[in-house]
């Protein structure tokens, strides 16, 4: 492979991989509280927390550049054009996706179970770390692996944050827009169907996952 | 243990105040709808009701402190299935082990005990309603609580298994002395297993006595039931093989009772109902009903228009040994019989229900 091509392979890799991990960090703990919390701003909090997922990508990418920008709040901390405002912009973008899947397995879990166990002596971080994360371990691992494949797949936010500058923050998808640019549809072509097959084996993974329950 | 709570939830408001013994099995009944399963949970700290809870002479719950629910030590069994599916048998039970209080039961002996010593590793979700059940109840032990609670107990499960697993649960809290309170409307396992009564109507506790008492009180349902009984403990006294009877005693007075043979010197529960018994002022000794006693008259209740007793029924209470017994006959028995306070009669037994061991 030709170091044209992997570049922009290994910095979506590196970008996906460390949305992830960020957001699961975020979203395990703020999904738990989601699901078992019954405030009143649990409403206003949930459709904030979705937003990314209707958005256009590039209403998120010009709020993001405006707060990150030279003249916004954390223009100190020179995120924008680097690998880390890449992560923070896809860290918003991903968040619904990863969220979801980890809210809705938390609120699978019966009150009367977490009760039980309340009963039996387990404190609430008890509950949720010795309980409820292993019960939700399925939901967890899909909204990973969704996370994972939505954020490789970004376009508008990454393009809007961190722009194209190659080795540093082209990434797959932006690579592919530059290809098509410049006419070199074979390199378009490459990196296309490796997404396209990417995505697609996520997806099956995804379902066999949600099918075999005895698997994990 | 006394309890006076206030908590009111979406249109229904508790307003409970109850006071019952630390020990033995007492049970929470009343009508749907009034309250029993939100005064258990309150008890447990699943609710925050306000109010006091006292329990073993230490408050657990008052004006400025709410004990939370994994601090009180009070084992809950709800209606639910509540296994954890994704672990094993023996991971549910050592779940509740982690947080136990030290000196709790050992994880193979109560295995043993509820019949799962060979489901240990089997997925807990693979389990049949009844074992999951047994589980669900043997986990609950295994954390060594102080009190046990439990909802509708085993309210899903066919008579036969209920009466098993009621009678496990009886002969192990009895052994351990671990007090039990219980949420049933379901007559039977009421008459079964509990010592002592809390009964509710609209949120209220209406009543809190002895069981007996709260079966024979006049402004509770119970004495009025097609089967209106009162329970008595009874001391196995030997046994008569060649008719398959066992020797029972209650006070100086003596039983007989068919079964299987039980062993001599334990004492067992018999629920002697209403219907089964019959009055007469003479001793017949040509009857087919084995258990003749003799019995004083106490009150003799007609059925009016304002009584809740079948048109027809009279209900008779007696003492029998220093024991209430209440005694359902005909209006036109009790005329014939001319029955009123402070007769002397003979009350012939037919078949004594025996409830536990």
């Amino acid at each position: 492979m030709s170091a044209d091509l992997a570049a922009p392979l290994w910095l979506s890799l590196r970008l996906a991989g460390m949305t992830t991990i960020i957001l699961l960090v975020l979203c395990v703990p703020l999904g738990w509280l989601l699901a078992r919390t019954k405030g009143r701003w649990r409403p206003v909090a949930e459709a904030f927390l979705t937003l990314p997922l209707v958005l256009p990508p590039t209403v998120l990418g010009f709020y993001l550049l405006l707060l990150l920008g030279p003249k916004g709040p954390f223009a100190s901390l020179h995120l924008v054009f680097s690998f880390w405002g890449l992560v923070v912009g896809s860290v918003v973008f991903s968040l619904p996706f990863v969220l979801r899947p980890i809210q809705s397995a938390f609120e699978a879990i019966p009150d009367s179970l977490l009760d039980s166990a309340a009963s039996l002596g387990a404190g609430p971080w008890q509950r949720f770390a010795q309980l409820a994360v292993p019960m939700a371990r399925r939901g967890i691992i899909s909204a990973a692996i969704l996370g994972f494949a939505h954020t490789l797949g970004e376009f508008g936010v990454v393009l809007m944050v961190g722009g194209n500058i190659a080795g540093k923050t082209r990434v797959l998808s932006v690579a592919i827009f530059d290809a098509v640019e410049r006419l070199d549809y074979g390199t378009a072509h490459m990196l296309s169907f490796g997404l396209l097959a990417f995505s697609f084996a996520v997806l099956l993974l995804l379902s066999l996952l949600n099918t075999r329950r005895a698997v994990l | 243990m006394k309890a006076v709570l206030e908590h009111a939830k979406g249109g229904f408001t508790l307003n409970a105040k109850a006071e019952w013994p630390d020990r033995g099995m007492t049970v929470i009944a009343g009508p749907s709808g009034a309250g029993k399963t939100s005064f258990l949970r309150a008890v447990l700290g699943l609710e925050c009701a306000t109010g006091q809870i006292e329990f073993a002479g230490k408050l657990i719950q008052g004006a400025e402190h709410f004990m939370p629910v994994h601090q009180r030590q009070i084992a809950w069994v709800s209606q639910h299935d509540d296994v954890f599916m994704h672990l094993s048998v023996s991971e549910n039970l050592a779940f509740a082990t982690r947080f136990a209080a030290p000196g709790g039961p050992v994880l193979v002996d109560m295995a043993e005990r509820f019949g799962l010593s060979s489901h240990l590793g089997q997925n807990a979700g693979t389990l049949s309603g009844g074992q999951k059940q047994r589980l669900i109840l043997a986990r609950a032990l295994m954390s060594h609580p102080r009190l046990l609670a439990l909802d509708e107990p085993f309210g899903a499960l066919d008579a036969e298994a209920r009466h098993d697993l009621l009678g496990l649960l009886h002969s192990y809290c009895t052994a351990q002395n671990l007090p039990v309170l219980f949420v049933s409307h379901d007559f039977d396992t009421l008459t079964r297993l509990a010592d002592f009564m809390l009964y509710m109507e609209e949120g209220r506790v209406i009543a809190q006595a002895p069981l007996n008492a709260c079966l024979l009180d006049k402004s509770l349902p119970y004495r009025y039931r097609e089967e209106a009984c009162v329970v008595m403990n009874a001391l196995v006294q030997g046994y008569d093989a060649e008719h398959g009877l066992n020797r029972l005693s209650i006070g100086s007075a003596q039983l007989v009772v068919p079964g299987a043979a039980l062993p001599i010197g334990i004492s067992v529960r018999l629920r002697l109902r209403g219907g089964d018994i019959s009055l007469s002022r003479t001793r017949h000794e040509d009857s087919s009903v084995l258990n003749i006693l003799s019995a004083l008259v106490i009150t003799v209740e007609h059925a009016n228009g304002q009584s809740a007793l079948t048109p027809g029924s009279v209900n008779v209470t007696l003492a029998l040994n220093g024991g209430p017994v209440l005694v359902r006959i005909t209006e036109k028995s009790a005329r014939a019989l001319n029955l009123d306070a402070g007769d002397t009669v003979y009350a012939q037994i037919k078949a004594s229900a025996l409830v536990s061991g």
